[in-house]
């Protein structure tokens, strides 16, 4: 069941009429089934491995709260970890790693006679074990108490809003508000009814906008020339932002309604002048759980140069493998962990520029941002791309063919032309202001014209041909 | 409790100035959307006159009336109040004496070609490499396959051709379950109609429409006890067809409501082809997949039968990669029909090979064009005599 579809809609807004006519206890098991159907309404079979995750991390996190010994504690956790990597290793990664082995051994002479397993793997899964796996190391590292409310603990995992792509939510933030009563107020339910309207436009009019434009020349394979290559990875660069970024505004707003305050997930990150900047604004729940998770543990920046450098890439390259068991992701977090590496001597100190300042260093930020979203689209080359064969040959092209600017690129259609323009204005509205709430100060008939023009743009957007939630694949 | 009581208080006068801005503004919000509903008819206002050409913002706020509400601006009572895409397409026998019957020159070849601009694209081409060929073209913008089988039929024995062409173009597949362009066409309808062919005990048997000619259909809307039985053989039949789409409603004047009703053909549209293809191709279990083979072989024995050369053109359009080939050429080949496949020359993945409204570039035509030239004439029964002196005059 995807957010974009009037199957939605009538699902949020039914659990939404039956949410307010209950009491808590019977609001948390309405969700959890809920989940359960919107999740099951992909493939119903899935919900097993969720169950699994969900019963182990459950029983593992109750252990802990009351076993003292240090190695039984490690051995829970180190069940719960191989539980839930197991599960994504199997479902998400097998074939791959068995596939590029068998290329491996070839290039070596060796045939290695086995055959890929036939698995689809299941929506959501990398989000969902994240998010379980938080649970269980917070409760290892003690940092968070252990509940022992299995329904409200499985709603947890199967929140529907942020199951399928996110945001990968920490146990710490959303356990609190599943186990105890919440209110819902009229504040709350107009956010949330605009962060589904704005969701929807951007995921509507930009995103599926311009996802035949990239599809067409991605698809196109090397006939092509540096203008199709370049305008289609601009475009790739709304469109996934515009995609996933779109999605989690819909998770939120949907959450919103129901009470829930689920964390924001994009602070605008076409507007960061640097990598370090990037990840604090792109993905931030992954980021921050890969840092809090992952480079921490492995040391962070505290046992000098070379280990920080290789802590970062060791981050980046199994974030860039978490979106994809394929090796042009591996290549992005290999390029996302280098130009961290590069920027780091140069950070100072991980502040950003402050949006008001003068003209001049406005002009050099503006400049910066400019510079670094140009980094950021040859990042999405590289994750776009559908073999190492076309990375080379458009990298190459981007050298050799540049300035060719005859094109076969289709343009997007009329209401992606005119979406595009607002989006920029209200991103820039939203940093200028510092808040992503501008608009709620502003005078009626302002707000009015803001919303009928979402409406009016969204309306022409819904004949865009509408396309899967790029992260769902994730 | 006093505390208490104002902290409630003043809470409630806070929801309360909320509401109301709240509601203010969702007022504001309509009257913005009747003012951009308005302003969009105001500003972009379908040409009156059929013979003008809309621009592509009257065309993009036009594409959701009710098809109902676009054929009085297509159709009008003469020929000069009709637009020329109400001229086109029309299978009716009478309309094609302005086509050649023979070849210009007594060795020549004449090259009958039934389908869409594609063919027409294709028979030019071959016609201008070789001048010993002219073509007998009957086509229709967008024709399923139905519409040139039906052609073809209706067209035997009325020319001495030696060659005939069926084209079937990949993406007009989906019409072989419709009667007219009015209704597979939903955001330009096409008002020309066509039989559904069926298979009955192997053999295929047409559905014909009760429209069968413009003038049939200038009489139907003028006379709702035509039009109505034919909108009712439509809502049978046509898989297209559907009651939002088709018929007049006074929300025809909303621009908004015609971008909802747009979107809605065009989600409709994507389920119907889905039905019948994924990403690996046509399915085996789509209902029209036996008729179109049954179609490619009658075609094939009945100009064999005529003392014709039979040629199947395979125009695998944008978005199609080699599907129709796939479907086809099985077939094809088993049965020993030349064909020519525009996947080999012009890939359908390759966006170089298109230009804008989806037909093939110059370049792209002129490879497949001789790769059909060389195919017809190692496939005529009879040698072509050396072109050295047609070319010389």
């Amino acid at each position: 069941m995807s957010f974009a579809s009037i199957q939605y809609a009538v699902f949020l807004i039914t659990v939404y009429g039956l949410y307010r006519m209950l009491p808590h206890r019977q609001q948390n098991l309405m969700l959890l089934v809920a989940s359960d159907i919107f999740y099951g309404a992909w493939d119903w079979r899935f919900l097993s491995l969720m169950l699994i995750s969900t019963v182990i991390d459950y029983g593992v996190a109750l252990r802990l709260r009351t076993a003292e010994a240090p190695g039984i504690r490690k051995a829970l956790l180190l069940a719960s970890i191989c539980t839930n990597l197991g599960l994504l290793g199997v479902f998400k990664y097998f074939n791959f790693f068995a596939s590029s082995l068998a290329d491996l051994a070839s290039a070596f002479g060796i045939t290695l006679h086995w055959t890929t397993l036939s698995i689809v793997l299941p929506v959501g899964i990398s989000f969902y074990t994240f998010q379980t796996l938080s649970y269980t190391i917070d409760v290892y590292r003690r940092e968070l108490e252990a509940t022992d409310r299995f329904f409200d603990f499985a709603l947890f995992v199967s929140f529907f809003p942020q199951l399928v792509a996110g945001p990968i939510e920490r146990a710490s933030h959303l356990l609190p508000q599943v186990l105890k009563p919440r209110t819902i107020t009229w504040d709350q339910t107009t956010r949330g009814i605009y962060l589904i309207a704005f969701g929807l436009f951007k995921k509507v009019v930009v995103a599926d906008g311009v996802a035949h434009s990239v599809d067409t020349i991605y698809n196109a394979g090397l006939n092509v020339t540096w203008a199709d290559i370049v305008l289609a990875t601009y475009l790739f660069a709304l469109q996934i932002y515009c995609d996933f970024s779109g999605y989690s505004d819909i998770a939120r707003g949907s959450a919103k309604l129901l009470g829930f305050d689920i964390m924001v997930n994009f602070r605008l990150p076409y507007f960061s002048t640097n990598p370090s900047e990037f990840w604090r604004r792109w993905h931030i729940s992954l980021s921050t759980w890969l840092r809090d998770y992952l480079y921490i543990p492995l040391g962070g920046n505290h046992h000098g140069t070379a280990k920080t450098y290789r802590n970062l890439m060791t981050t980046m390259v199994l974030g860039g493998l978490w979106h994809g068991a394929a090796w042009n992701f591996v290549l992005w977090g290999i390029f996302q962990g280098a130009i961290l590496c590069i920027h780091r001597p140069f950070a100072r100190g991980g502040r950003d520029v402050p949006p008001r300042a003068s003209l001049r260093t406005l002009a050099m930020r503006a400049a910066h941002v400019i510079v670094f979203f140009h980094v950021t689209c040859y990042g999405w080359l590289l994750f776009r791309a559908r073999s190492f064969e076309q990375i080379a040959a458009y990298t190459t092209m981007l050298v050799t063919d540049f300035g060719n600017f005859s094109t076969s690129i289709p343009l997007p259609p009329f209401a992606t032309l005119l979406g595009v323009p607002l989006l920029v204005l209200l991103d820039a509205c939203e940093y200028q202001k510092g808040t992503a709430q501008f608009y709620r100060r502003w005078a009626a008939p302002a707000r009015g014209l803001l919303y009928a023009a979402l409406a009016f743009v969204f309306l022409m957007g819904t004949s865009n041909e509408p396309s899967q939630f790029i992260y769902f694949q994730f | 409790m006093n505390h208490h009581n104002s902290s409630t208080s003043s809470s409630e006068s806070g929801t309360r100035t909320r509401l109301r801005a709240n509601i203010k503004a969702a007022l504001w919000t309509i009257f913005f959307l009747v003012l951009m509903d308005a302003a969009a008819n105001l500003l972009f206002p379908y040409p009156a006159d059929p013979h003008a050409t809309p621009n592509s913002l009257q065309r993009y706020f036009e594409y959701g009336r009710s098809t109902e509400g676009k054929l009085p601006r297509i159709i009008g009572s003469t020929d000069d109040t009709t637009a020329p895409i109400g001229f086109a397409g029309w299978l009716d026998p009478s309309d094609w004496s302005t086509q050649p019957q023979a070849p210009p020159q007594p060795d020549g070849v004449l090259m009958a070609v039934y389908g869409m601009s594609f063919a027409a694209d294709a028979g030019k081409g071959v016609c201008a490499i070789d001048p010993r060929f002219a073509m007998r073209f009957i086509g229709g913008p967008s024709a399923p396959p139905n519409f040139a089988y039906a052609a073809y039929e209706l067209d035997r024995g009325n020319s001495s051709a030696k060659v005939a062409v069926l084209a079937v173009l990949a993406s007009s597949v989906r019409g072989m379950e419709t009667l007219t362009g009015m209704t597979m066409n939903f955001e330009q309808p096409y008002p020309f109609t066509y039989p559904i062919y069926r298979l009955q005990e192997g053999a295929l048997k047409a559905e014909w429409p009760q429209v069968r000619s413009l003038p049939e259909l200038r009489g139907a809307l003028a006379d709702p006890a035509q039009w109505n039985p034919f909108v009712e053989q439509l809502s049978v039949h046509d898989r297209y067809y559907s009651p939002l789409l088709f018929d007049r409603t006074p929300l025809d004047h909303s621009a908004i409501v015609r971008m909802v009703r747009r979107a809605w053909a065009q989600r409709r549209d994507t389920q119907i082809v889905e039905s019948l293809r994924d990403a690996g191709g046509f399915k085996e279990s789509a209902s029209v997949v036996p008729v179109l083979r049954a179609m490619v072989k009658s075609f094939a024995a009945s100009c064999r039968a005529d003392g014709m050369l039979p040629v199947v053109y395979l125009v695998n359009d944008r978005g199609y990669s080699d599907h129709l080939y796939r479907l086809l050429a099985p077939t094809l080949d088993s049965e020993g029909i030349p064909y020519v496949s525009t996947h080999t020359y012009a890939p359908a993945d390759n966006p170089a090979n298109f230009i804008g409204d989806g037909h093939f570039t110059e370049a792209a035509n002129a490879e497949i064009v001789a790769a059909m030239h060389a195919l017809i004439v190692k496939g005529l029964p009879v040698p072509l005599a050396e072109n050295g002196d047609l070319l010389r005059e």
